[in-house]
């Protein structure tokens, strides 16, 4: 954007006329000034004399007027009354143009009183004759003499001496002049008037920052400076040499003293108006002193004079352009450049408000929406681009106002708008200079959507097609080489391998050194892997290791020849090659991914020494990373299955005690898990030690030809003492040692109730866990904890405490694997608040947001479970069909999505269905009590729906009759319904129910009577 | 300077002739009388000068009433000058120290002519503003507000806006803000800023502190003991805002540009902090 030109006439320049009225009025005053303190007044005739001069002077008679104030002379005045006549004639004189006389009169007055009152005021006069008579040099020195005086008078004194130095080239020595006056700082006309001078002369020689002091003190006080105009020009002059220099901090600390034109005329306006009050005031005050007449008059008509100084520089800033609109531009420029868009936005919205001109409105909006964006505020950035195009829809910026919605929407993850946005342009026929940015733009939008929504694959399509009218369009263009390479890069993700292996290879002959070239090698080795062709994958990822060594790419390289190694089942190969890859790997994923392979592989080669070695270095090498006390894991493991229990534990329990306060430390709770087992269990000598260890003696003493011989009787050994693993435990672990934090403190609960559960104490372990429930609050617990307590309120029924741990664990740990636990039990909750809708959308979310796979079996249970309470009934039953036909989650759940579908067919009036499918839960799923004990109830319930209390009856004492089962709270209810059928006559004979358990029920139950 | 300039200089000086040199006690009436070497003190709306009688020793005290007085020649307070130069620095502490005991002992002749508190309690005003010393400012503001004139009407109604903010009434401060220019105003201005952006940071609307604080910053910015509050104010914002570069870079300008402000030694351990990664 350009600038406007900023006017900088100086105003001074137009005084002359006001100088001359002055000029005159001056010398009126020094006379009726003079009269007014010649001392005291008499009857005497010099009075009368010296009053007659007054008058004439007054009249302009200066010839009369001397003549009077010689006779004056004559009488031989002294003291005072001379002083005041040597000093009135010289200034009559001077006003005659007579300046030899006035001269004399002004130097014999200084002569024979040189302390006299009127000594400044003769020096300054003197020196103005000098001046004017062409004695620049005596001037000065007597400007000089007067400024050593004291009182305003030398104070001016002094700025016309440094003036003239000024103006006769000398501007370090018209500073120093000046200098003094300014050292209590700007605080009255003189003070403000001097440094203004200072600023100007410092200006003129390049000294801003001196200048730049003393500007920032000067708007501290700008109600004291005659001429606001001329500190703005000062402002802006002095603004745009430091920005010039780059210098954009400093400059703009010029540029804010610039007041809009409006407020200067108002204060101006405010100044003049404040002189008619003091001058009626004043004029008021002669009514009660009558005498000080000739006082006011002196101090009106100065106050008038100033009145009129100020009114004309107000006239001739009136018709000036204002200075707001371009040190504005220039404050917007220069805090753009500083990045400080904040300050950009503030300086623009300040012309929004004060400017009427439409092509700056159209700058502000649009540089207002410009900054939003490029500070990644799409929420501000949008509205303020559609204001601008709600205003200029043609307007010169509406081409990047489209592009910057687009990118903004890009940038802010939203793809689908920024699609519409660039495909709204480019349709239209743009052909701006953004035009190809867009149309690539374009492509890159549906390419994101593809890849972030797998229901969108079909975006890759759509993309590929955009690419290549980018490469048609611009086959040149800066975007050519990526659009070549993203091409095959969505056939990639499309699956469509040998598409896209030839799209990388046309890539890598077109731009053999370009950027993507390295990931282009690796693609194409994953094209090969895709086609089980593991030896040319191998062989590509040697090749690309040898071209690209210590390219970006290195490590997920190395990991795919060790994928394609452990493809060919060669196991030490492959975990060479995870290895190698965990040493180049920046990526937390593949750092990850190749160590854990690594480790599968070592553990199928049975090489522990090799584990404990790579976690232990990897710990080394990456301290801080998460992944960290997993290695620790690992890492005792490894020191088990070594035979070295005692050290595994010393180690775990270090370990843990190092992390036990870190809520973020997932896996903590595993490492405790690892202690409670190792500790659950007595010691037993390593396998493979023993496996190395010299042959046992007996064994070696066996000689082949012993064989026949009978095994030598050895003696019981003796029973060892009874193991205590808590005991063993608190040998690593205690609550004294773990601290008193209330996290861990819950740790070491939760380690405690592993431990019970490992020694089979299931009541302590329920008991344990429940506690943590209990007396911890949220947002104290980790990850795993926050999962379990969540569960435990679940299943006491309590949802808005289950909430509270699930909602804690999405807030705080948004990354943790175990965020699944936290979608699905929402899920539950909302379930448990009879709000399937909810239900359903935290279900979704727990598939989709955490990739849900130790909670896929409850989440689609529980999807079923909603459906069915919207009356969905065929969309719940294929669900409940197929959490009760997948294998792999045969349990429990499987007794409950059974269940489920008898409540299912019973809800559709299909009782006998129901029976079927609740008898199946019986039947098959024992272990689960709390799914068996309902399931036999509601089948009781559903036979004397059908009439067949009988068969209700039978089915209920079944029940009663497994000791487990009868033991259970939930059996109560069993009973009670059983006391209420109707008695049943003792039959004998086979059971005929069609009960398939029927067989192993200890007494059939007896056919109900029927009426 | 012009030539033109040099005479229009002179010129001037000729004007002031006939008003006299007037020494540091004189005091001048509104008609034209003047006294001098005289000793006053203030009567409610009177001030009371001791004057000498000529050709005598003995002195008498008369009542002048204060709508008479035109100015009266106080000398500038030693302290004034060292005052000035620590808020050219941001240096509020020392700013409290050099005003304290003046705008104490002299608030009697604040609204005297000439009277060199207004200038001393203003900036103290602004000194106990950007220390945080909420209600010491309201109550000087208050103080302030008795004085006629329009920077001082200003300066009062911002500075009272911080007893409200003592007392939690954000909604008070907003409003109070609001009702003085945001542009173009004077310092009342600039300090109803840093209320406003103080008030709204309290209610977490951080782009409305951000604002507020900036305006000082763009628009205000030779209210240099408000700039490090200002930067600490817009630094704090930006953490709200998530925006933690431009936030170590306000509180990198405090430890740079006002290291004498009592912001500076919190800016550096923030700084530091959030350089780190």
């Amino acid at each position: 954007m350009s600038q406007p030109p900023l006017n900088v006439d100086n105003l001074s320049s137009s005084f002359s006329r006001v100088v001359s009225l002055l000029c005159f009025l001056l010398l009126f005053l020094l006379v009726t000034g003079a009269a007014n303190s010649a001392g005291p007044q008499n009857e005497a005739t010099p009075e009368d004399t010296f009053k007659a001069g007054a008058a004439a002077f007054q009249s302009g008679n200066f010839d009369e007027a001397a003549k009077n104030f010689q006779s004056v002379l004559a009488e031989g005045p002294t003291g005072e009354a001379l002083e005041t006549i040597l000093f009135t004639l010289a200034s009559t004189y001077f006003n005659q143009k007579n300046l030899p006389r006035a001269e004399e009169y002004y130097t014999r007055c200084i002569k024979e009183f040189p302390d006299g009152k009127n000594k400044t005021k003769a020096l300054i006069a003197i020196s103005q004759i000098q001046n004017q008579t062409g004695r620049k040099a005596e001037a000065e020195a007597t400007l000089k003499k007067a400024s050593e005086g004291t009182g305003d008078l030398a104070l001016r004194a002094r700025m016309a001496q440094a003036s003239m130095l000024a103006e006769s080239g000398k501007p370090a020595e018209a500073v120093a002049v000046l200098g003094p006056m300014i050292v209590g700082g700007v605080k009255d006309d003189l003070s403000a008037q001097a440094a203004m001078a200072i600023v100007e002369i410092q200006s003129k020689q390049g000294n801003l920052d001196e200048a730049l002091k003393l500007l920032d003190q000067l708007q501290s006080a700008s109600d004291l400076i005659d001429n606001p105009l001329q500190l703005d020009i000062l402002s802006v002059r002095i603004g745009d040499g430091l920005l010039g220099k780059g210098e954009r901090e400093k400059a703009l600390r010029m540029y804010a003293i610039v007041r809009p034109k409006q407020v200067v005329m108002d204060l101006q306006k405010k100044r003049i108006e404040k002189i008619d009050k003091m001058i009626a005031d004043n004029t008021a005050g002669l009514q009660k002193n009558p005498k000080a007449f000739m006082e006011v008059n002196a101090t009106n008509a100065r106050l008038k004079q100033d009145q009129k100084q100020l009114q004309t520089v107000l006239e001739q800033f009136e018709k000036l352009p204002d200075t707001e609109l371009p040190v504005r531009l220039r404050q917007a420029k220069a805090y753009d450049e500083l990045e400080q868009k904040w300050e950009t936005i503030l300086i623009w919205e300040s012309l929004l408000d004060s400017s009427k001109d439409p092509k700056i409105r159209e700058d502000a909006l649009f540089s207002i929406a410009a900054a939003y964006c490029s500070m990644g505020r799409v929420d501000d950035g949008l509205p303020a681009l559609d204001r601008y195009l709600a205003e200029y829809p043609a307007g010169k910026y509406a081409s990047q106002t489209g592009y910057l919605k687009g990118a903004v929407s890009l940038e802010a993850g939203d793809f689908s708008r920024a699609e519409t946005l660039f495909g709204e342009r480019i349709s239209r026929g743009d052909t701006n200079a953004l035009a190809a940015d867009m149309q690539f733009l374009l492509a890159n939008t549906q390419f994101a959507q593809a890849a972030a929504d797998p229901e969108k694959r079909a975006k890759y399509t759509e993309a590929i097609g955009n690419y290549k009218t980018y490469l048609s369009k611009y086959p040149n263009g800066k975007f050519a080489e990526e659009s070549t390479y993203r091409i095959p890069l969505c056939s990639f993700q499309l699956g469509d391998y040998g598409k896209s292996m030839e799209g990388f290879q046309d890539y890598a002959k077109k731009f053999p050194k370009g950027t993507f070239i390295g990931d282009v090698g690796y693609r194409i080795a994953l094209c090969y892997q895709a086609a089980n062709k593991y030896d040319d994958v191998i062989r590509l990822c040697n090749e690309w290791v040898k071209q690209h060594e210590g390219e970006l790419m290195q490590a997920e390289v190395l990991s795919l020849k060790g994928d394609a190694y452990d493809k060919k089942d060669m196991a030490a190969e492959s975990a060479a090659a995870y290895r190698e890859s965990v040493n180049f790997a920046e990526n937390d994923d593949l750092l990850k991914y190749s160590l854990f392979q690594a480790n599968t592989q070592y553990q199928k080669l049975n090489r522990w020494d090799d584990i404990a070695e790579m976690f232990n270095r990897f710990i080394e090498r990456h301290p801080k990373h998460p992944a960290v006390v997993a290695c620790v894991y690992w890492v005792s493991k490894a020191k088990i299955k070594q035979g070295k229990p005692e050290e595994a534990k010393k180690y775990l329990a270090d370990n843990i005690l190092k992390n036990i306060g870190d809520r973020q430390q997932d896996a903590v709770e595993q490492l405790l898990t690892q202690l409670s087992q190792t500790c659950a269990k007595r010691p037993r000598p390593s396998l493979i030690a023993s496996q190395n260890a010299s042959p046992p003696q007996e064994s070696s003493s066996k000689a082949p030809d012993d064989a026949s011989a009978s095994p030598t009787p050895r003696p019981s050994p003796t029973p060892l003492p009874p193991y205590d693993a808590d005991a063993d435990f608190a040998k690593y672990l205690s609550e004294s040692s773990a601290g008193n934090t209330p996290l861990a403190k819950a740790r070491m609960r939760f380690a405690l109730a592993q431990l019970a559960g490992y020694t089979k104490r299931q009541d302590r372990q329920k008991e344990l866990m429940a506690s943590i429930y209990k007396d911890f609050p949220a947002d104290q617990l980790s990850a795993m904890l926050l999962s379990e307590c969540g569960q435990i309120a679940l299943e006491r029924g309590d949802a808005d405490k289950a909430e509270a741990f699930f909602k804690e664990l999405m807030t705080s740990f948004p990354k943790s694997d175990l965020l699944e636990y936290a979608y699905c039990g929402m899920g539950q909750v909302s379930l448990a608040r009879n709000q399937p809708e909810e239900a359903l959308k935290w279900f979704d979310d727990a598939v989709n947001k955490a990739s849900a796979d130790a909670t896929l079996a409850q989440v689609t249970y529980g999807k079923g479970k909603a459906l069915l309470a919207q009356g969905k009934f065929d969309e719940a039953k294929k669900i409940f069909e197929q959490v009760a036909s997948t294998k792999d989650w045969r349990g429990e759940i499987t007794a409950k999505a059974l269940m489920s579908l008898g409540e299912l067919e019973e809800k559709r009036g299909e009782t006998d269905a129901a029976i079927q499918y609740y008898q199946r839960v019986f039947v098959a799923y024992q272990r689960y009590p709390a799914v068996v004990i309902p399931a036999y109830i509601k089948a009781a319930d559903a036979f004397i729906k059908l009439n067949k209390p009988e068969d209700a009856a039978k089915d209920l004492k079944d029940m009663l009759s497994k000791p487990r089962l009868a033991a259970s709270p939930l059996a109560e209810e069993a009973r009670k319904k059983l006391d209420a059928l109707p008695v049943q006559p003792v039959q004998s004979g086979t059971e005929t129910s069609q009960n398939p358990q029927s067989t192993s029920a200890p007494a059939p139950a007896p056919s109900p009577s029927k009426p | 300077m012009s030539a033109r300039s040099l005479t229009h200089m002179i010129l001037l000086c000729g004007v002031a002739l006939l008003v006299g040199i007037l020494r540091a006690e004189d005091i001048t009436t509104s008609d034209g009388q003047t006294f001098t070497n005289s000793t006053i003190r203030r009567s409610g709306e009177l001030l009371m000068i001791k004057v000498t009688m000529e050709g005598s020793t003995s002195s008498v005290e008369m009542g002048l009433p204060l709508a008479r007085i035109v100015k009266v020649s106080f000398a500038e307070p030693a302290e004034l000058a060292k005052a000035l130069s620590a808020a050219t620095k941001g240096n509020s502490a020392e700013v409290l120290t050099l005003t304290r005991d003046y705008v104490s002992k002299e608030a009697a002749m604040k609204d005297v002519p000439g009277s060199w508190w207004p200038e001393m309690a203003r900036i103290r005003l602004m000194a106990l503003a950007a220390s945080g010393k909420d209600v010491d400012c309201a109550d000087l503001a208050r103080q302030i507000g008795t004085i006629k004139s329009a920077g001082a009407d200003s300066l009062s109604r911002a500075g009272t806006l911080f007893a409200s903010l003592a007392t939690g009434d954000l909604q008070a401060v907003i409003v109070g803000a609001k009702a003085l220019p945001r542009l173009n105003g004077d310092q009342g201005s600039a300090l109803a800023q840093l209320a406003m952006g103080r008030a709204l940071l309290l209610k977490k609307d951080y782009v409305g502190a951000l604002r507020a604080f900036l305006t000082i910053k763009v628009f205000y910015p030779s209210t240099a003991l408000l700039q490090p509050a200002v930067l600490a104010g817009a630094a704090e914002s930006y953490v709200g805002l998530k925006d933690e570069k431009r936030s170590a870079q306000c509180y990198a300008q405090i430890v740079q540009e006002w290291p004498d402000s009592p912001q500076a030694p919190e800016a550096k351990k923030k700084a530091g902090s959030l350089s780190q990664p």
